[in-house]
């Protein structure tokens, strides 16, 4: 399989997608809004964290399927996110939660600034990705010698916000309320990840993803792109960490370490990284696997290995690009380019 | 039309019928007790043998009647050792009507549990997360601490460890980095010093290192090269199987006369077999064929089952605490009569009931149990698994167990000396 | 405070060489594939299970110990060879992504199948007999099997030096690495060739099991350990090149050990400064090489 497939691919809007893609994206909103009363509140809370895993998937391929860098530690980013939310409410830092909020994601958008300034002008590929893990542990470590921060034990004790708007009060407490506040940030922000991929932007970034060389040719400013993309890409995964902490309402190393990384390269991957709505897809479907095999306890490593493997080998362009070739192939307008 | 509406009836009747067969299921089906614990990950080792007792707990219990004249179904999920699984897992069985948990196996994933319990109508029984904060800052009435906690536990080990051994008169503990590591090093120094007799013993300042490292001979370099003869190791499971490698190629053993540890028990003796340090105490749940276990008719219907049951004849200690944290909640159910949470756990505060190890009951202010602790010795065997308990002490954890105190942190310093 | 030095130095060397052990067929395999394999880690595992299978806890003596390590080189070198097969060789025309992604899947995958097989209990192998003695050097206690590890990981760099560059295999495999259309069209199987070095670098990392065993407990997790400090090894050292690794890997040891004697409440922090220092500085390793050298 070849990169100019991949491009077709990927460059193609196809007619699935334009037909489909209104009535699923209602269906879905529809859903999301009705669930507190459709679903009892342990699935409740399986679909918040599907949604956050969504957003920070998407923030991952962003970087990936769309610039063409693969970052194996974007838990550094998550991690950074949530622990400021947990101790912005912990220990009564005295902001509204949306500068909260805000602030979190800066902050990651401000640290991918430093790291993608520094190591993206020189490494890529097989660097940047160690250069990822590295900076991960690392951060991970540093996390584990801060008491405040509850080192091995994690952060926790928190109760969710009330927002003060000064003319009335948001009060997000139960998790009824904090769920509907979330699906709203969520759209919000996969709203406009999804703005800045069909923006000239985004083209620039899918241009570098082509071939880098070229892109320089034709005037694009391939480092100065590479940095933004990282920078979009680290300061949302930060603000997927963010909304993710008055949910669980404990923030711990576990959301630092590989498999905390894996998780949006996995959901990508399952779902198709050439599509925008790939790593939305690949979130929920593994959210339903775990689901269903929650009471085979001890398989998860060889699950999520496996099916890792699998996707790479058998089906690269995940369950997306499966959908689109069988699409294609019954309806058999067009043989392949 | 007539066909439709005929459906439509026939549909909500069906529904309603199908409503309250539920809801009379729920009355008389069975009493469904969820069991949260580490079945994958770094904290497997320890939480399948807990989930074990558990099993062995609810298989007598069915094999005598059940509760309350219903079977009792345990809904086992995995915690992968990890606080935001926990909570997912509590949540979703929350969401399945399960309302009477045994979960928080380690401190880290009761943690995250215990503010979420009122919030779920949930009554918690923690198997076995030592840390103060559960019956402290944390304490919410719907949780129950089933083991003795931090403070409990090693200022024990420590007073074990110097009335067993009192010429060693210098001490020193490796711990690791952290609350747990650092109060559990504090609590058995402070210990050593006030049951010593004569003199007070020295107790040097505690080498600290981290939970999750695989090289610690740096450690033991430092160790060796001190002034002790006594130690306290804090780091647990294969940290402290790698510490004991590396240790006893450096000549460690001979220079330590008497090493207390944090808890691995059997998980080292296991690995170590006949490098076992001869003189190794541990905090001990069960050794089913040591005094005073080996006379208790609870020990040794558990340890009958569980050979029957597993097929396994070297049950590890922790079995006993997931067994003693089923008994507890099944003792609540029979007394309350219900499986109603605030019943269930009126009737926790108030019961007593018998463990492997002796008599139990909750203490009403902060719900931690009061028992009696156990501190085995162990050491080399020439026969297979080639490590044994030569000893095992008791300390009534009422001498040895702060105030009470919900809502406030824990202070040691705040203590009468 | 020299006491400490000797320790440091001492300990440092044992790391780093335990580290090289590791990392050295990760490059290797770099070199001529092309590949990162992140399963590496898992495979270094599962040589450290065998071992513990076939020869038990007391090895008898160090030539026997020698012998199991072997056996698991063995063993670990077929599976490498299985694992081509099945998953390697279709992830050598793709883009390198797709391999990074794949071989951690596979690293995963390997970690649950050893916990299937071996279960969750932790065992402790002890060092053959010869070297279970420690010695006091200037105060500072070091064990012998430190030394022995020492000594394997400089046997086994200069046995890869001389197979690289003294033998006719070496320079076959240097020219396959190095520009492997030529080197077919000059008439060398470079099918063969590719194969014999895959399997050959996951005997090395199942022999670098069988040697390091007795180093810590045996988990399924002792993979992961070393594999973090074999990568930054490798991208420090430079990839493909088994003379920076080996230099890169006495590097990141001396720092580990100094953090942990000298800075023991930031411990395991060094090493992360230094590795991003040197990407900085030298993004392409201390001996940027084409192919493996």
């Amino acid at each position: 399989m070849t990169q100019t497939n991949i491009a077709v691919a990927a460059g193609s809007h196809s007619n699935i997608s334009a037909k489909l893609l209104p009535l699923i994206l209602i269906a879905a909103l529809i859903f999301l809004f009705l669930a507190p009363h459709l679903l009892n509140p342990g699935l409740l809370f399986i679909v918040g964290m599907t949604l956050i895993q969504s957003i920070f998937a998407l923030s991952w391929n962003l970087l990936f399927g769309f610039t063409g860098l693969a970052s194996f530690g974007h838990a550094g980013f998550y991690a950074i996110g949530a622990y400021f939310t947990a101790a912005a409410l912990r220990y009564d830092f005295n902001l509204p939660f949306l500068a909260v909020l805000a602030i979190a994601g800066i902050l990651g958008a401000m640290i991918a600034l430093a790291i993608g300034v520094v190591a993206l002008k020189r490494l890529t590929g097989i660097f940047l990705a160690v250069l990822t893990v590295a900076l991960t542990e690392a951060l991970a470590k540093i996390i584990g010698f801060i008491p405040a921060l509850g080192e091995q034990d994690g952060l926790g004790n928190f109760a969710r916000p009330v927002m003060n708007f000064g003319l009335f009060t948001l009060d997000l407490t139960h998790s009824n309320d904090y769920y509907r506040f979330l699906v709203i940030a969520s759209l919000l922000i996969i709203g406009a990840l999804w703005w800045v991929v069909h923006s000239p932007l985004g083209r620039s970034f899918r241009a570098i993803r082509e071939d880098a060389d070229r892109a320089r040719f034709v005037g694009i400013d391939v480092a100065r792109y590479r940095v933004i993309s990282f920078m979009i890409s680290g300061g949302t995964a930060a603000l997927a960490g963010a909304l993710s902490a008055p949910w669980t309402r404990i923030v711990t190393l576990d959301q630092v370490n590989w498999l905390a990384s894996t998780q949006p390269i996995l959901n990508s991957l399952l779902g198709g990284f050439t599509s925008f709505w790939g790593p939305i897809v690949g979130a929920i479907s593994f959210s339903t696997i775990n689901y269903w095999t929650r009471s085979f306890p001890g398989l998860s490593e060889i699950m999520v290995g496996g099916i890792l493997v699998v996707v790479i080998l058998v089906a690269p362009t995940g369950i997306l690009g499966l959908t689109e070739k069988l699409y294609q192939r019954v309806v058999g307008k067009r043989g392949r380019a | 039309m007539k066909r439709r509406t005929f459906l439509k009836g026939a549909a909500a009747a069906g529904a309603a019928l199908g409503m309250s067969a539920t809801y009379l299921r729920a009355q008389s089906g069975p009493v469904r007790v969820g069991a949260a614990y580490a079945l994958s990950g770094v904290g497997a080792p320890v939480g399948t043998q807990m989930l074990a007792g558990t099993e062995i707990a609810v298989y007598q219990i069915n094999k005598n009647g059940g509760l309350l004249g219903r079977e009792v179904e345990l809904v086992v999920r995995d915690d992968k050792y990890n606080s935001a699984e926990s909570v997912a897992v509590a949540r979703e069985l929350a969401g399945d009507g399960v309302n009477l948990l045994l979960g928080g196996s380690q401190t880290v994933t009761a943690l995250g549990l215990a503010p979420l319990a009122p919030e779920l109508n949930m009554a918690v029984v923690i198997v076995a997360a030592a840390g103060m904060p559960i019956t402290h800052e944390l304490f919410n009435r719907n949780i129950f601490r089933a083991t003795a906690n931090n403070y409990t536990q090693y200022s024990s080990l420590g007073r074990t460890l110097i009335e067993q051994n009192p010429d060693i008169r210098t001490w020193i503990s490796l711990a690791p980095d952290g609350d747990f590591g650092r109060d559990s090093a504090l609590f058995f120094g402070k210990a050593v010093e006030k049951f010593a007799k004569g003199d007070k013993p020295e107790i040097l300042d505690t080498i600290y290192t981290q939970a999750t490292a695989t090289d610690f001979r740096t450690q033991i370099n430092q160790l060796m090269s001190s002034d002790a003869e006594g130690l306290y190791i804090g780091i647990a499971s294969s940290a402290q199987v790698s510490f004991f490698q590396q240790a006893r190629a450096v000549g460690l053993y001979n220079k330590f006369k008497a090493i207390g540890e944090v808890g691995n028990g059997d998980i080292t003796g296991k690995a170590m077999g006949r490098n076992t340090h001869p003189n190794l105490w541990s905090v001990c749940h069960w050794v089913h064929d040591s005094e005073p276990f080996a006379s208790n008719p609870v020990s040794q219907q558990l340890y009958k089952d569980y050979v029957d049951v597993k097929g396994d004849t070297s049950p590890s200690a922790q079995v006993a605490a997931g067994h003693r944290a089923a008994m507890a909640i099944f003792e609540g159910i029979r007394a309350a009569g219900s499986t109603e949470t605030d019943a269930v756990i009126e009737a926790m505060e108030n019961v007593t009931f018998e463990t492997v190890g002796g008599p139990v009951s909750f203490r009403k202010e902060d719900h931690q149990i009061i028992n009696t602790n156990y501190f085995s010795q162990m050491g080399p065997s020439d026969t297979a698994p080639f490590f044994r308990f030569n000893n095992v002490t008791a300390i009534d954890a009422a001498e040895m167990i702060e105030e009470a105190a919900p809502g406030k942190p824990f202070d040691i310093n705040e203590l009468p000396q | 405070m020299t006491s400490q030095a000797v320790f440091v130095l001492f300990n440092g060397l044992a790391s780093g060489m335990a580290f090289f052990l590791v990392a050295a067929g990760l490059t290797w395999v770099f070199g001529i594939l092309k590949i990162l394999n992140l399963a590496h880690g898992a495979f270094f595992m599962l040589g450290a299970y065998v071992a513990y299978t076939v020869g038990g806890v007391w090895p008898a003596s160090i030539w026997s110990f020698i012998g199991v390590a072997l056996v698991a080189a063995a063993a670990i070198g077929a599976l490498g060879y299985l694992t081509d097969q099945l998953v390697l060789k279709r992830l050598r025309n793709v883009d390198y992504h797709y391999a990074l992604i794949a071989t951690f899947g596979l690293m995963l995958f390997c970690e649950g199948v050893a916990k299937s097989i071996w279960g969750t209990d932790y065992f402790a192998v002890m060092p053959p007999p010869e070297v279970d003695h420690a010695i006091n050097v200037g105060g500072s206690y070091i064990s012998l099997y430190t030394l022995f590890v020492i000594a394997t990981g400089i046997v086994t760099f200069v046995a890869l030096e001389v197979i690289m560059h003294w033998t006719w295999a070496g320079k076959i495999m240097r020219a396959v690495s190095n520009d492997p259309w030529m080197a077919g069209t000059l008439g060398i199987n470079v099918t063969a060739v590719l194969m014999f070095s895959v399997v050959a670098s996951f005997a090395l990392a199942g022999f670098a099991g069988g040697v390091l065993v007795p180093n810590q407990a045996l988990s399924p997790h002792v993979g992961a350990s070393f594999v973090l400090y074999a990568f930054m090894a490798v991208v420090i050292g430079g990839l493909g090149s088994i003379r920076g690794t080996f230099v890169a890997c006495i590097l990141l040891g001396l720092v580990e050990s100094a953090n942990a004697t000298f800075m023991a409440q930031y411990g395991g922090i060094a090493i992360f400064v230094m590795l991003a220092i040197f990407l900085v500085w030298k993004p392409n390793g201390l001996f940027p090489a084409q192919g493996t050298t």
